[in-house]
Protein backbone atom coordinates (compact mmCIF):
# COMPACT_ATOMS: atom_id res chain seq x y z
CA UNK A 1 0.00 0.00 0.00
CA UNK A 2 1.52 3.28 -1.02
CA UNK A 3 1.13 6.25 1.20
CA UNK A 4 0.15 9.60 -0.31
CA UNK A 5 2.88 12.10 -0.91
CA UNK A 6 3.56 14.61 1.74
CA UNK A 7 1.87 17.94 1.04
CA UNK A 8 3.97 20.45 -0.79
CA UNK A 9 4.52 23.47 1.37
CA UNK A 10 3.46 26.43 -0.70
CA UNK A 11 3.91 29.18 1.85
CA UNK A 12 5.60 29.63 5.15
CA UNK A 13 3.70 29.34 8.35
CA UNK A 14 4.39 32.99 9.04
CA UNK A 15 2.72 33.97 5.76
CA UNK A 16 -0.25 31.76 6.47
CA UNK A 17 -0.51 33.21 9.95
CA UNK A 18 -0.63 36.69 8.56
CA UNK A 19 -3.33 35.68 6.13
CA UNK A 20 -5.67 34.23 8.70
CA UNK A 21 -5.30 33.41 12.34
CA UNK A 22 -7.28 33.02 15.48
CA UNK A 23 -6.04 35.16 18.32
CA UNK A 24 -6.22 33.55 21.75
CA UNK A 25 -4.45 36.46 23.40
CA UNK A 26 -1.36 34.52 24.38
CA UNK A 27 -0.97 32.64 21.11
CA UNK A 28 -2.21 32.88 17.57
CA UNK A 29 -3.48 29.69 16.04
CA UNK A 30 -3.32 29.46 12.25
CA UNK A 31 -6.49 29.87 10.28
CA UNK A 32 -8.48 26.90 9.04
CA UNK A 33 -7.04 27.13 5.53
CA UNK A 34 -3.65 26.08 6.90
CA UNK A 35 -3.74 22.32 7.11
CA UNK A 36 -2.34 20.44 10.07
CA UNK A 37 -0.17 18.43 7.70
CA UNK A 38 1.39 21.62 6.38
CA UNK A 39 2.23 22.71 9.90
CA UNK A 40 3.70 19.30 10.68
CA UNK A 41 5.82 19.42 7.54
CA UNK A 42 7.01 22.93 8.37
CA UNK A 43 7.83 21.85 11.92
CA UNK A 44 9.77 18.93 10.51
CA UNK A 45 11.73 21.43 8.44
CA UNK A 46 12.70 23.16 11.65
CA UNK A 47 10.05 25.89 11.71
CA UNK A 48 9.30 26.20 15.42
CA UNK A 49 6.58 28.77 14.71
CA UNK A 50 4.69 26.06 12.84
CA UNK A 51 4.85 23.79 15.84
CA UNK A 52 3.64 26.66 17.99
CA UNK A 53 0.73 26.93 15.61
CA UNK A 54 -0.16 23.29 16.21
CA UNK A 55 0.07 23.83 19.96
CA UNK A 56 -2.10 26.92 19.81
CA UNK A 57 -4.65 25.10 17.69
CA UNK A 58 -5.01 22.00 19.87
CA UNK A 59 -3.80 22.76 23.39
CA UNK A 60 -7.25 23.66 24.70
CA UNK A 61 -8.99 20.67 23.17
CA UNK A 62 -6.24 18.36 24.38
CA UNK A 63 -6.38 19.83 27.85
CA UNK A 64 -10.15 19.48 28.19
CA UNK A 65 -10.04 15.94 26.90
CA UNK A 66 -7.42 15.07 29.51
CA UNK A 67 -9.34 16.96 32.17
CA UNK A 68 -12.61 15.20 31.36
CA UNK A 69 -10.85 11.88 31.69
CA UNK A 70 -8.87 12.72 34.82
CA UNK A 71 -10.92 15.32 36.63
CA UNK A 72 -7.80 17.05 37.95
CA UNK A 73 -6.42 20.24 36.49
CA UNK A 74 -2.78 19.68 37.32
CA UNK A 75 -2.78 16.08 36.14
CA UNK A 76 -4.45 17.10 32.89
CA UNK A 77 -1.93 19.89 32.45
CA UNK A 78 0.98 17.48 32.87
CA UNK A 79 -0.58 15.05 30.42
CA UNK A 80 -1.03 17.71 27.74
CA UNK A 81 2.48 19.02 28.21
CA UNK A 82 3.94 15.55 27.90
CA UNK A 83 1.73 14.80 24.89
CA UNK A 84 3.06 17.77 22.95
CA UNK A 85 6.63 16.92 23.90
CA UNK A 86 6.09 13.43 22.49
CA UNK A 87 4.46 14.81 19.39
CA UNK A 88 7.41 17.08 18.77
CA UNK A 89 9.86 14.25 19.37
CA UNK A 90 8.01 11.91 17.02
CA UNK A 91 7.07 14.29 14.23
CA UNK A 92 9.20 12.33 11.78
CA UNK A 93 6.99 9.30 12.42
CA UNK A 94 3.75 11.14 11.70
CA UNK A 95 1.64 9.37 9.10
CA UNK A 96 0.56 12.05 6.66
CA UNK A 97 -2.31 9.90 5.49
CA UNK A 98 -3.96 10.29 8.93
CA UNK A 99 -5.38 13.25 10.81
CA UNK A 100 -3.02 15.05 13.15
CA UNK A 101 -5.59 15.45 15.89
CA UNK A 102 -6.35 11.72 15.79
CA UNK A 103 -2.69 11.10 16.49
CA UNK A 104 -2.56 13.77 19.20
CA UNK A 105 -5.74 12.56 20.90
CA UNK A 106 -4.45 9.03 20.90
CA UNK A 107 -1.31 10.16 22.71
CA UNK A 108 -3.37 12.23 25.13
CA UNK A 109 -5.78 9.40 25.94
CA UNK A 110 -2.97 6.89 26.43
CA UNK A 111 -1.12 9.26 28.75
CA UNK A 112 -4.33 10.05 30.61
CA UNK A 113 -5.08 6.34 31.11
CA UNK A 114 -1.54 5.86 32.44
CA UNK A 115 -2.09 8.80 34.75
CA UNK A 116 -5.39 7.32 35.92
CA UNK A 117 -3.60 4.12 36.89
CA UNK A 118 -1.08 6.11 38.89
CA UNK A 119 -3.86 8.09 40.54
CA UNK A 120 -5.59 4.88 41.44
CA UNK A 121 -2.44 3.66 43.11
CA UNK A 122 -2.15 6.90 44.97
CA UNK A 123 -5.78 6.53 46.03
CA UNK A 124 -6.43 10.22 45.72
CA UNK A 125 -9.45 11.10 47.74
CA UNK A 126 -12.41 12.95 46.33
CA UNK A 127 -12.00 15.53 49.07
CA UNK A 128 -8.60 16.49 47.69
CA UNK A 129 -10.09 17.12 44.29
CA UNK A 130 -12.92 19.16 45.76
CA UNK A 131 -10.35 21.24 47.57
CA UNK A 132 -8.46 21.79 44.35
CA UNK A 133 -11.49 22.95 42.43
CA UNK A 134 -12.95 24.98 45.25
CA UNK A 135 -15.40 24.31 48.03
CA UNK A 136 -18.77 22.90 47.06
CA UNK A 137 -21.67 25.25 47.21
CA UNK A 138 -24.38 24.36 49.71
CA UNK A 139 -27.15 22.20 48.28
CA UNK A 140 -30.34 23.82 47.09
CA UNK A 141 -33.32 23.27 49.38
CA UNK A 142 -35.12 21.49 46.58
CA UNK A 143 -32.35 18.92 46.38
CA UNK A 144 -31.66 19.83 42.77
CA UNK A 145 -27.99 19.94 41.82
CA UNK A 146 -26.83 23.02 39.99
CA UNK A 147 -23.70 24.75 38.76
CA UNK A 148 -20.38 23.65 40.14
CA UNK A 149 -22.01 21.24 42.55
CA UNK A 150 -23.69 19.52 39.65
CA UNK A 151 -20.37 19.22 37.82
CA UNK A 152 -18.72 17.78 40.91
CA UNK A 153 -21.48 15.22 41.17
CA UNK A 154 -21.03 14.29 37.51
CA UNK A 155 -17.31 14.06 38.14
CA UNK A 156 -17.88 11.66 41.02
CA UNK A 157 -20.02 9.48 38.79
CA UNK A 158 -17.41 9.46 36.05
CA UNK A 159 -14.70 8.60 38.55
CA UNK A 160 -16.60 5.46 39.48
CA UNK A 161 -16.59 4.28 35.89
CA UNK A 162 -13.93 2.20 34.28
CA UNK A 163 -11.39 4.32 32.34
CA UNK A 164 -12.38 2.72 29.04
CA UNK A 165 -16.00 3.87 29.44
CA UNK A 166 -14.98 7.24 30.82
CA UNK A 167 -12.68 7.79 27.85
CA UNK A 168 -15.26 6.99 25.24
CA UNK A 169 -17.90 9.18 26.89
CA UNK A 170 -15.44 12.08 26.97
CA UNK A 171 -14.51 11.63 23.32
CA UNK A 172 -18.01 11.18 21.94
CA UNK A 173 -20.36 13.13 24.19
CA UNK A 174 -18.08 15.87 25.50
CA UNK A 175 -15.85 16.41 22.46
CA UNK A 176 -18.23 15.46 19.64
CA UNK A 177 -15.75 13.16 17.98
CA UNK A 178 -17.57 10.68 15.77
CA UNK A 179 -17.43 6.95 16.40
CA UNK A 180 -15.50 6.46 13.18
CA UNK A 181 -12.85 8.93 14.36
CA UNK A 182 -12.76 7.44 17.84
CA UNK A 183 -11.89 4.01 16.47
CA UNK A 184 -8.31 4.89 15.40
CA UNK A 185 -7.80 7.05 18.48
CA UNK A 186 -8.51 4.14 20.80
CA UNK A 187 -7.17 1.49 18.46
CA UNK A 188 -10.54 -0.25 18.29
CA UNK A 189 -12.84 -1.37 15.53
CA UNK A 190 -15.85 0.75 14.70
CA UNK A 191 -18.23 -1.93 15.98
CA UNK A 192 -16.38 -2.12 19.31
CA UNK A 193 -16.53 1.65 19.67
CA UNK A 194 -20.30 1.64 19.16
CA UNK A 195 -20.84 -1.21 21.60
CA UNK A 196 -18.61 0.39 24.21
CA UNK A 197 -20.31 3.75 23.78
CA UNK A 198 -23.73 2.16 24.18
CA UNK A 199 -22.58 0.39 27.32
CA UNK A 200 -20.91 3.52 28.72
CA UNK A 201 -24.09 5.57 28.33
CA UNK A 202 -26.14 2.91 30.08
CA UNK A 203 -23.63 2.67 32.93
CA UNK A 204 -23.47 6.43 33.31
CA UNK A 205 -27.23 6.71 33.43
CA UNK A 206 -27.48 4.04 36.16
CA UNK A 207 -24.68 5.60 38.20
CA UNK A 208 -26.15 9.07 37.79
CA UNK A 209 -29.53 7.94 39.08
CA UNK A 210 -27.82 6.45 42.13
CA UNK A 211 -25.96 9.71 42.66
CA UNK A 212 -29.11 11.83 42.48
CA UNK A 213 -30.93 9.49 44.85
CA UNK A 214 -28.03 9.70 47.28
CA UNK A 215 -27.99 13.49 47.01
CA UNK A 216 -31.72 13.73 47.64
CA UNK A 217 -31.48 11.37 50.61
CA UNK A 218 -28.73 13.48 52.18
CA UNK A 219 -30.93 16.58 51.86
CA UNK B 1 -20.51 -9.12 20.17
CA UNK B 2 -23.65 -8.94 18.00
CA UNK B 3 -24.10 -5.86 15.85
CA UNK B 4 -26.78 -3.49 17.03
CA UNK B 5 -29.80 -3.42 14.70
CA UNK B 6 -30.09 0.32 14.27
CA UNK B 7 -28.72 2.95 12.03
CA UNK B 8 -26.60 5.90 12.88
CA UNK B 9 -25.36 8.89 10.98
CA UNK B 10 -21.93 7.32 11.16
CA UNK B 11 -22.79 4.04 9.52
CA UNK B 12 -25.89 4.51 7.41
CA UNK B 13 -24.35 2.27 4.75
CA UNK B 14 -23.83 -0.58 7.20
CA UNK B 15 -27.37 -0.84 8.50
CA UNK B 16 -30.10 -0.59 5.85
CA UNK B 17 -32.82 -0.14 8.46
CA UNK B 18 -35.32 -2.67 7.18
CA UNK B 19 -35.68 -3.85 10.77
CA UNK B 20 -37.53 -0.60 11.53
CA UNK B 21 -40.01 -0.81 8.66
CA UNK B 22 -42.61 -2.09 11.13
CA UNK B 23 -43.44 -0.85 14.64
CA UNK B 24 -40.44 -1.53 16.89
CA UNK B 25 -40.71 -3.36 20.18
CA UNK B 26 -40.04 -1.65 23.52
CA UNK B 27 -36.86 -3.71 23.85
CA UNK B 28 -35.50 -2.38 20.58
CA UNK B 29 -36.48 1.21 21.44
CA UNK B 30 -34.75 0.97 24.79
CA UNK B 31 -31.65 -0.16 22.93
CA UNK B 32 -31.90 2.81 20.60
CA UNK B 33 -32.71 5.48 23.17
CA UNK B 34 -29.16 6.52 24.20
CA UNK B 35 -28.10 6.95 20.59
CA UNK B 36 -31.35 8.66 19.72
CA UNK B 37 -30.90 11.23 22.48
CA UNK B 38 -27.28 11.78 21.49
CA UNK B 39 -28.33 12.44 17.91
CA UNK B 40 -26.35 9.51 16.61
CA UNK B 41 -29.28 7.98 14.67
CA UNK B 42 -30.47 8.94 11.25
CA UNK B 43 -33.69 10.92 10.85
CA UNK B 44 -35.87 7.95 9.90
CA UNK B 45 -34.86 5.86 12.88
CA UNK B 46 -35.13 8.83 15.24
CA UNK B 47 -38.69 9.48 13.98
CA UNK B 48 -39.64 5.86 14.59
CA UNK B 49 -38.29 6.01 18.14
CA UNK B 50 -40.06 9.29 18.85
CA UNK B 51 -43.35 7.92 17.52
CA UNK B 52 -43.01 4.94 19.86
CA UNK B 53 -42.32 7.19 22.84
CA UNK B 54 -45.54 9.15 22.32
CA UNK B 55 -47.59 6.05 22.92
CA UNK B 56 -45.46 4.16 25.50
CA UNK B 57 -45.26 5.53 29.06
CA UNK B 58 -42.64 3.03 30.21
CA UNK B 59 -40.24 3.94 27.41
CA UNK B 60 -40.97 7.63 27.98
CA UNK B 61 -39.94 7.36 31.63
CA UNK B 62 -36.80 5.58 30.53
CA UNK B 63 -36.12 8.32 28.02
CA UNK B 64 -36.53 11.01 30.71
CA UNK B 65 -33.97 9.30 32.91
CA UNK B 66 -31.51 9.01 30.05
CA UNK B 67 -32.05 12.62 29.05
CA UNK B 68 -31.41 13.84 32.60
CA UNK B 69 -28.19 11.84 32.79
CA UNK B 70 -27.03 13.16 29.45
CA UNK B 71 -27.81 16.75 30.36
CA UNK B 72 -25.85 16.33 33.57
CA UNK B 73 -22.89 14.88 31.69
CA UNK B 74 -22.88 17.76 29.21
CA UNK B 75 -22.51 20.28 32.02
CA UNK B 76 -18.84 19.29 32.07
CA UNK B 77 -18.49 21.07 28.75
CA UNK B 78 -18.84 24.31 30.65
CA UNK B 79 -16.01 23.49 33.01
CA UNK B 80 -13.90 26.34 31.65
CA UNK B 81 -14.95 28.39 34.65
CA UNK B 82 -12.92 26.02 36.83
CA UNK B 83 -9.57 27.22 35.54
CA UNK B 84 -8.10 30.54 36.47
CA UNK B 85 -7.59 33.46 34.15
CA UNK B 86 -4.36 33.16 32.22
CA UNK B 87 -4.32 29.40 32.69
CA UNK B 88 -4.01 28.68 28.99
CA UNK B 89 -1.40 31.37 28.48
CA UNK B 90 0.70 29.64 31.15
CA UNK B 91 -0.03 26.24 29.64
CA UNK B 92 1.02 27.44 26.19
CA UNK B 93 4.25 28.89 27.53
CA UNK B 94 5.00 25.79 29.60
CA UNK B 95 4.37 23.41 26.70
CA UNK B 96 6.71 25.29 24.38
CA UNK B 97 9.29 25.72 27.11
CA UNK B 98 9.24 22.01 27.88
CA UNK B 99 9.42 21.11 24.20
CA UNK B 100 12.44 23.35 23.70
CA UNK B 101 14.11 22.08 26.84
CA UNK B 102 13.59 18.43 25.95
CA UNK B 103 14.61 19.11 22.38
CA UNK B 104 17.91 20.59 23.55
CA UNK B 105 18.38 17.77 26.03
CA UNK B 106 17.67 15.29 23.26
CA UNK B 107 20.23 16.96 21.01
CA UNK B 108 22.77 16.83 23.84
CA UNK B 109 22.02 13.17 24.39
CA UNK B 110 22.46 12.47 20.70
CA UNK B 111 25.79 14.30 20.68
CA UNK B 112 26.85 12.32 23.75
CA UNK B 113 25.76 9.09 22.11
CA UNK B 114 27.74 9.96 18.99
CA UNK B 115 30.79 10.71 21.13
CA UNK B 116 30.41 7.42 22.96
CA UNK B 117 30.13 5.58 19.68
CA UNK B 118 33.32 7.22 18.51
CA UNK B 119 35.10 6.28 21.72
CA UNK B 120 33.76 2.75 21.42
CA UNK B 121 35.16 2.62 17.89
CA UNK B 122 38.58 3.62 19.17
CA UNK B 123 38.23 1.12 21.95
CA UNK B 124 37.62 -1.61 19.40
CA UNK B 125 40.85 -0.62 17.63
CA UNK B 126 42.71 -0.75 20.92
CA UNK B 127 41.21 -4.12 21.72
CA UNK B 128 42.55 -5.39 18.40
CA UNK B 129 46.02 -3.82 18.58
CA UNK B 130 46.53 -4.32 22.32
CA UNK B 131 47.50 -8.03 22.24
CA UNK B 132 49.76 -7.44 19.26
CA UNK B 133 51.61 -4.72 21.13
CA UNK B 134 51.88 -6.90 24.22
CA UNK B 135 53.41 -9.78 22.25
CA UNK B 136 55.83 -7.44 20.49
CA UNK B 137 56.93 -5.95 23.84
CA UNK B 138 57.48 -9.41 25.30
CA UNK B 139 59.51 -10.49 22.27
CA UNK B 140 61.67 -7.36 22.48
CA UNK B 141 62.29 -7.96 26.19
CA UNK B 142 63.32 -11.56 25.51
CA UNK B 143 65.66 -10.44 22.74
CA UNK B 144 67.37 -7.88 24.97
CA UNK B 145 67.67 -10.49 27.69
CA UNK B 146 69.31 -12.94 25.31
CA UNK B 147 71.78 -10.36 24.05
CA UNK B 148 72.77 -9.44 27.60
CA UNK B 149 73.11 -13.11 28.49
CA UNK B 150 75.45 -13.74 25.60
CA UNK B 151 77.69 -10.82 26.55
CA UNK B 152 77.96 -12.08 30.12
CA UNK B 153 77.18 -10.48 33.42
CA UNK B 154 79.25 -9.80 36.54
CA UNK B 155 77.34 -12.48 38.39
CA UNK B 156 78.71 -15.10 36.06
CA UNK B 157 82.31 -14.17 36.68
CA UNK B 158 84.16 -16.78 38.73
CA UNK B 159 86.35 -16.08 41.71
CA UNK B 160 89.76 -14.82 40.74
CA UNK B 161 88.69 -14.10 37.17
CA UNK B 162 89.17 -10.71 35.82
CA UNK B 163 86.35 -9.13 33.98
CA UNK B 164 86.86 -6.86 31.05
CA UNK B 165 86.80 -3.25 32.11
CA UNK B 166 87.45 -3.91 35.79
CA UNK B 167 90.25 -1.89 37.27
CA UNK B 168 91.63 -4.17 39.94
CA UNK B 169 92.10 -7.95 39.84
CA UNK B 170 89.66 -9.92 41.93
CA UNK B 171 91.62 -11.49 44.76
CA UNK B 172 88.66 -13.46 45.97
CA UNK B 173 88.32 -11.29 49.09
CA UNK B 174 84.83 -10.10 49.99
CA UNK B 175 83.98 -7.19 52.35
CA UNK B 176 82.46 -8.44 55.60
CA UNK B 177 82.35 -5.22 57.67
CA UNK B 178 84.25 -2.27 59.07
CA UNK B 179 86.65 -2.08 61.96
CA UNK B 180 88.23 1.18 63.12
CA UNK B 181 87.21 2.85 59.90
CA UNK B 182 88.89 0.27 57.71
CA UNK B 183 87.06 -2.19 55.54
CA UNK B 184 87.53 -5.79 56.58
CA UNK B 185 87.77 -8.25 53.70
CA UNK B 186 87.97 -12.03 53.92
CA UNK B 187 88.05 -14.92 51.60
CA UNK B 188 84.70 -16.63 51.20
CA UNK B 189 84.19 -19.83 53.16
CA UNK B 190 86.00 -22.71 51.53
CA UNK B 191 83.54 -25.08 49.87
CA UNK B 192 85.20 -28.44 50.39
CA UNK B 193 82.45 -30.53 48.80
CA UNK B 194 82.38 -28.44 45.68
CA UNK B 195 86.14 -28.62 45.36
CA UNK B 196 86.12 -32.39 45.76
CA UNK B 197 83.36 -32.77 43.17
CA UNK B 198 85.24 -30.68 40.68
CA UNK B 199 88.39 -32.71 41.21
CA UNK B 200 86.52 -36.00 40.70
CA UNK B 201 84.90 -34.73 37.55
CA UNK B 202 88.23 -33.59 36.23
CA UNK B 203 89.81 -36.93 37.02
CA UNK B 204 87.05 -38.87 35.32
CA UNK B 205 87.25 -36.71 32.23
CA UNK B 206 90.97 -37.25 32.05
CA UNK B 207 90.61 -41.02 32.46
CA UNK B 208 87.85 -41.42 29.91
CA UNK B 209 89.47 -39.16 27.32
CA UNK B 210 93.17 -40.00 27.37
CA UNK B 211 95.43 -37.55 25.68
CA UNK B 212 97.38 -38.83 22.66
CA UNK B 213 100.85 -39.97 23.56
CA UNK B 214 103.54 -37.57 22.41
CA UNK B 215 107.06 -39.07 22.24
CA UNK B 216 109.51 -37.51 24.70
CA UNK B 217 106.87 -36.01 26.97
CA UNK B 218 107.14 -36.25 30.75
CA UNK B 219 105.82 -39.57 32.03
CA UNK B 220 104.12 -38.04 35.05
CA UNK B 221 102.32 -35.64 32.83
CA UNK B 222 101.26 -38.54 30.64
CA UNK B 223 99.78 -40.26 33.62
CA UNK B 224 97.29 -37.37 33.82
CA UNK B 225 97.24 -37.08 37.58
CA UNK B 226 96.75 -33.38 37.23
CA UNK B 227 95.08 -31.82 34.30
CA UNK B 228 97.10 -29.02 32.76
CA UNK B 229 94.15 -26.60 32.88
CA UNK B 230 93.87 -27.07 36.62
CA UNK B 231 97.44 -26.20 37.31
CA UNK B 232 97.96 -22.97 39.01
CA UNK B 233 94.24 -22.56 39.53
CA UNK B 234 93.59 -20.26 42.34
CA UNK B 235 91.22 -21.80 44.86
Amino acid sequence: MSLPDRPVRQKTYGQALEASSQDYGHARAPGPEVLDAELVQAALDGDMAAFEGLVARYERKAFWLAYHMLGQVEEARDVVQEAFVRVHRSLDRFDFSKNFYTWLYRIVTNLAIDSLRKLKHRAASLEDRDTELGEEEPSEPSGKLEGQELRHAVRRVLDQMHPRFRTILALRDLHDISSREIAPILGLTFATVRWRLHKARQLFREAWERETRRSQASD
Amino acid sequence: MPPMPFRTDDDSDDYPGEALSREPSCRLVLELLPESLAGDLDETTTAVVDRHLTGCHACTREAQGLRAAREALLTLRGAEAEVEDGFFADLHRDILGEVRHRSRAGADRQALARGLEEVRGRGALLRFTGPVLQVASLAAALLVGLLIGRNGTPAEAGPGERLAGTEAPDDGMRPVGNQDGAEVRRLPRYDFEREQRLRVEELLRTMLMPRPVVPGEDADADAGLEAPETRGRDF
